[in-house]
């Protein structure tokens, strides 16, 4: 799997989910359901996938 | 003496950092695979030696093939201490070659969070964040 430069996909994409194929961002959403309807309307393979959240870059996350 | 192997498999990873407002900090995240009824798909699981056990949003429960109604309910509490509605359900894992189920609560928030906690999982390990090398380890336990 690809080594993610996550500080660009907080600048890009921070506080959204994102799947990832090779690297390179499908898709993004607020939520995780909305990325899997996204998904599966673009009747992509899931399993050539890489799914996360990325923090926002303008908080401090202590979970 | 014990016929118990002694030997252990070491899994490495890179230990990405992630900008906040004070500056980068490291960001333990690494990828795991997750058996779903489409097969193995991937996500990026935040290592979290301070959660009890895993997280992940509710919809994986339900494309990992769970019935949610059939889930026990329970709060997770964080920092802010308001607590939100989850079921615990077994997640199956591949971590590498080594396959794995662990308990999992599946949380039903707009933004729940993919979280490895120690409960079936940072328990059957020994976690070296290696600064120096940048580099997340994972060590079995034999």
């Amino acid at each position: 799997m690809a080594e993610v430069e996550y500080a660009e996909l907080q600048r890009l994409y921070g506080g959204r989910y994102v799947a990832r194929r090779d690297g390179e961002v499908i898709a993004t959403a607020e939520t995780y359901d909305e990325l899997g309807e996204q998904l599966h309307r673009a009747g992509v393979e899931w399993t050539e996938l890489i799914i996360e959240y990325v923090e926002p870059a303008h908080v401090v996350c202590v979970y | 003496m014990s016929s118990r192997p002694t030997w252990s498999v070491s899994i490495e990873f890179p230990l990405p950092r992630k900008a906040t407002p004070f500056g980068p900090i490291s960001d333990p995240k690494i990828p795991i695979a997750v058996r779903t009824l489409a097969g193995y798909v991937g996500y990026r699981f935040l290592i979290d030696p301070g959660a009890d056990l895993c997280l992940a949003p509710r919809a994986l429960a339900q494309q990992i093939g769970l019935d949610w109604d059939a889930l026990p309910e329970t709060r997770v509490v964080g920092v802010e201490q308001g607590g939100v509605r989850a079921r615990m359900g077994h997640l199956p894992v591949r971590l590498e070659s080594t396959e794995l189920v662990v308990r999992c609560l599946f949380v039903d928030a707009p933004k729940a969070m993919f979280i490895l906690g120690r409960a079936d999982f940072l328990d059957r390990f020994v976690l070296t964040i290696d600064q120096a090398r940048q580099r997340i380890i994972l060590t079995e336990i034999p």
